[in-house]
């Protein structure tokens, strides 16, 4: 497995997905500045979190245009792997990879706190080794996590399960107090058609190990083996 | 630039320095090496009782200072005081805060990896403060999140004391590896270059280190042209350029930007190397056409690092520099002599004896003198505590804003980012490891003892050293290294000269007593608005290293049936406790128990002992043991996603003989922490504290029921106190 972790200016947790990938994991990573744009020999490619370009303009929306991108919506087109967490999931909203668009918080401040997310489809290579309904305890950190996208798409990618994770409470019921940034129908994660471009706001690199308080993630990024094995 | 510049008397000494009359722009320059905030001229006598002690790496003369860790790994920290910027701008005040004492991490070649704040406001319902204290926290969140290091702790207090001039410190933590080298800050080699990086160059801040010299008059907001504005987006560029530069040793020393701009930054390192410097303005990188020589050499535009190179490497410096997108230019050279001659349009502008002036810095042996000091009332006992009484107590103390829960606070800050925070901000120190794959950590925590120095600050010291190795040895970590922002009111006041000189000997007799070395430290002096001054503030932060295994540094909760034993070497008092600042008629003894340094260490290695066989401690901090306690109740009954839930909690049957003294209850101290233990451990703990001398008394049990007894009677249900404690803050931050 050997997985593409892309670093733009203002990234920030680029190395915790190092460490996840590399060492907990045990699978080889590539450091791409995002000026690359040679994604040869990749099965996976990872949009960190952090501030590219410290949110100036619109999170995620300069880094959208970086030539790394073009060489990325190139991977995708073939088939390849590619996993936005929070502002990577900015970036793939800006870069039209990902339907719907993400807004401040409704509490308008940054929000730094554990969450419990559903999985609603494993039709995507994130979610392809969780079952339907497991309830997986992901911690957030973002200003701008409030997913929108209109209702009738809304509907399309209901149908056609693209919504892959809901915040939930511990027990897996939707209620309103636990949606942490007020995303419409609590949506947590999204995929394209095909299942193979992911964005998702939750961090599953905090969640890859016991001494954090979680292992959750790692269910998350084991869905990448699946899938491949699945495909082949 | 006409205004009077320097104070006749050091105009005086300048002109003695030179043999004769100097010009404006010496004058101007002089005074952003002279002032307060850059000289310490104040304080500069009595901060050299800190430089004898401990086993210290980097120190004063550098950025900051660190210790070694067991494996080698450098800690390096220190904490420094926004506050002036953050009365008069509170969100890029507190944001340039942190921007600037990350810098003086990561300018040792030390990837910074936590930053904690102590912050100190007004009361809620006085003027500015709910905007001051909810901007200063947006500005930390901001440039704390955006950069990439995580903030996992802190502390707040809200005070009357604090209503004319709030405080704002910041404390960052950076690593250096094992055998990685520490850049220091003094320029060395004569023909080696001096490269710029970083944000451009405009006329922010200017005289931005004089503001931080004086009081404040009516009219603060007339000084916003002071404040500088940060970019945390740059910020993180040149972290990463800087380390990346350090690890390649491309940068032979390194230097930030921080008050008076280039002057300080250039002039500081040539003078620590005793060196001559050749600078040339127009190399520099302008946002704007038309600044002023003497704007651009005392520009505190933010984001911008200075470092030594070998003129062969110049070129691979810029090329990585550039690399990380950010403005970068060689912008002098060392050279032998003992001047630094300025270039601007090409012609030479000045030639400024760095060494002459630097050296004879005014050294002020400021008058002190002891408060006045009131004579004791004499109080009698206070009487005990009905149940209803305590009930309205705990009540009245868990829903201050200095006392309940910091959660709206911390929620609003990445503590996580790095994935090295083993335990988050909550109670007590936090804890994180240096390396996702190796099992050192090292544990974190700040406080202070206003309350207590405002009568006794050399005491208030010696508790808050003593109180905090505590706290490190309560949660399995050994303290080993201090920082300290010590925040004052006007130097010209006697008495508050004092205060700081008692303040200085306290803490350094508590440090060497302790073993804990001063790593770094910095001195906020003219916290002082239309005569009103601060109460006497050293902050300290305090770093230990964690003895116990990394599977085992979280709290583990305490459970019904568990008994409570006190364990002490001096009760503590309410003279400077909380519940006595609150309400100062009906809580007044003049009691006072010394920190026994002796009888301390003891105590630490009892406390270690304890921790490393997994029995359950927790160190009283404001507001007394009771609140600690039921704090501690609260906390691990809440609900970690839904707000104002709580889930079966458990409650505490108090024993009525441990009560009956408030004292025992509520005072504040540092000679005394809790443990918790099954009935059958707890023989085992008693002869335990019985062979290391220690007296331990039986302050109550957990019991499943969610209330406080005051032996068979309800004091208070632990749904209201919650309540209170949770909403404590919403008064500043709605």
């Amino acid at each position: 497995m050997k997985v593409g972790v892309v670093v733009f200016p203002g990234s920030n947790c680029d190395l915790d997905v190092v460490h996840v990938v590399q060492d907990v994991l045990g699978w080889s990573t590539r450091i791409l500045w995002h000026t690359e744009t040679n994604l040869v020999g990749l099965d996976l490619v990872v949009l960190p979190g952090g501030f590219s370009y410290g949110d100036y303009l619109r999170p995620g929306a300069l880094a959208s245009y970086s030539p790394i991108m073009a060489a990325i919506k190139d991977f995708a087109s073939k088939g390849g792997l590619v996993l936005g967490i929070c502002n990577g999931f900015q970036i793939l909203l800006e870069a039209g990879m990902l339907q719907g668009a993400l807004m401040q918080n409704r509490q308008i401040r940054f929000v730094c706190k554990p969450t419990w997310v559903r999985v609603d489809s494993t039709r995507s290579f994130l979610t392809a080794s969780a079952y339907k309904g497991q309830v997986l305890s992901l911690p957030i950190a973002h200003h701008s996590g409030s997913y929108y996208v209109t209702k009738e798409a809304l509907k399309g990618m209901n149908d056609s399960g693209r919504i892959l994770f809901r915040y939930v409470s511990p027990d897996g019921a939707q209620d309103d107090a636990f949606n942490p940034n007020g995303s419409i129908e609590a949506i947590a994660g999204v995929s394209n058609e095909e299942g193979n471009v992911v964005g998702l706001m939750p961090h599953p690199e905090r969640a890859a190990e016991r001494l954090l308080g979680s292992e959750d993630g790692l269910v998350l990024f084991r869905g990448v083996l699946s899938w491949i094995s699945q495909a082949s | 630039m006409d205004e009077v510049i320097l104070e006749e008397e050091e105009r005086a000494l300048l002109a003695s320095v030179l043999c004769r009359e100097p010009t404006t722009l010496e004058e101007a320059i002089t005074q952003g090496l002279w002032n307060e905030h850059c000289s310490y001229k104040s304080s500069k006598l009595l901060i050299e009782r800190f430089q004898a002690l401990g086993t210290r790496l980097g120190g004063i003369d550098e950025n900051a200072g660190g210790v070694r860790l067991k494996d080698g790994t450098v800690v390096v920290f220190k904490m420094e005081s926004h506050n002036h910027p953050s009365f008069i701008e509170p969100f890029q005040g507190a944001a340039t805060g942190v921007g600037g004492i990350l810098r003086d991490i990561f300018a040792m070649g030390a990837r910074p990896i936590a930053l904690l704040d102590a912050l100190f406001f007004g009361e809620p319902d006085f003027g500015r403060t709910p905007y001051l204290a909810s901007r200063v926290i947006d500005g930390i969140a901001w440039y704390g999140n955006c950069v990439g290091v995580p903030t996992v702790g802190g502390m707040f207090v809200s005070d009357v004391g604090y209503n004319a001039n709030c405080l704002v410190n910041a404390m960052a933590v950076g690593v250096l590896e094992p055998g990685q080298a520490m850049l220091s800050a003094k320029a060395r080699g004569v023909g080696n270059l001096i490269v710029y990086a970083g944000q451009k160059t405009g006329p922010d801040g200017i005289y931005g280190s004089r503001m931080a010299s004086k009081s404040f008059g009516v009219g603060v907001e007339q000084l916003r042209p002071q404040v500088q504005v940060g970019d945390p987006f740059k910020g993180k560029l040149l972290i990463e350029a800087t380390l990346s530069l350090a690890r390649r040793g491309l940068a032979l020393s390194c230097q930030d930007f921080g008050a008076s701009g280039l002057v300080s930054s250039v002039f500081e390192m040539a003078y620590k190397g005793n060196i001559g410097v050749r600078l040339n303005l127009d190399a520099i990188p302008l946002r704007m056409k038309g600044l002023q020589p003497w704007e651009i050499l005392l520009s505190e535009s933010q984001e911008r690092m200075v470092y030594v190179v070998l003129p062969e490497n110049a070129e691979e410096v810029l090329k990585v520099l550039q690399g990380y997108e950010l403005d970068a230019a060689v912008i002098g050279e060392l050279v032998q002599g003992e001047e630094i001659e300025v270039f601007y349009r090409g012609e030479p502008l000045i030639r400024f004896p760095h060494l002459r002036v630097l050296k004879a810095a005014p050294r002020l042996n400021r008058p002190m003198a002891p408060p006045f000091t009131k004579q004791g009332r004499a109080t009698g006992p206070i009487g005990s505590f009905s149940a209803e009484r305590l009930g309205t107590t705990l009540g009245r103390l868990i829903g201050h804003p200095g006392v309940g829960s910091k959660e709206d606070i911390y929620r609003q800050y990445d503590h996580e980012v790095g994935i090295r925070t083993l335990v988050p901000p909550s109670l007590g120190p936090s804890i994180l490891r240096v390396y996702p794959t190796r099992d050192t950590a090292i544990a974190v925590v700040v406080g202070s003892r206003p309350f207590l120095a405002v009568s006794d600050p050399r005491g208030a010291a010696h508790q808050l050293i003593a109180g905090l190795s505590l706290a490190l040895a309560s949660s399995g970590a050994t303290a080993i290294g201090m920082t300290n922002c010590l925040n004052f009111g006007t130097p010209e006041d006697p008495k508050i000269m004092y205060a700081l000189k008692e303040t200085i000997e306290g803490l350094a007799e508590a440090c060497e007593a302790l073993g804990i070395a001063v790593v770094s430290g910095n001195v906020s002096l003219y916290n002082t608005t239309e005569d009103a001054s601060i109460l006497p503030t050293a902050v300290v932060g305090m770093v230990g290293e964690v003895q116990i295994p990394l599977e085992e540094v979280g709290q583990k909760p305490l459970l019904p049936n568990d008994r409570l034993w006190v364990i002490e070497y001096g009760k503590p008092a309410l003279k400077g406790s909380q519940l006595n600042r609150l309400m100062p008629a009906e809580w007044a003894d003049e009691g006072l128990v010394s920190a026994d340094f002796k009888r301390h260490r003891d105590l630490l290695t009892l406390a270690t002992a304890l921790r490393a066989d997994s029995i359950r401690l927790i160190t009283p901090g404001g507001g007394g043991t009771l609140i600690s306690i039921v704090k501690r109740l609260l906390e691990q009954a809440k609900h970690a996603d839904r707000p104002l839930a709580l889930l079966d909690s458990h409650g505490i049957q108090l024993d009525p003989e441990f009560c009956s003294d408030p004292v025992n209850g509520f005072g504040e101290g540092c000679a005394r922490f809790v443990a918790a233990v099954e009935p059958s451990e707890e023989p085992r703990l008693l002869k335990q504290t019985g062979l290391s001398g220690f007296k331990s008394s039986y302050l109550g049990k957990v019991i499943s029921e969610p209330e406080v007894w005051l032996g068979q009677n309800t004091a208070a249900r632990m749904e209201d106190l919650f309540l209170k404690y949770t909403l404590s803050l919403r008064a500043f931050l709605e």
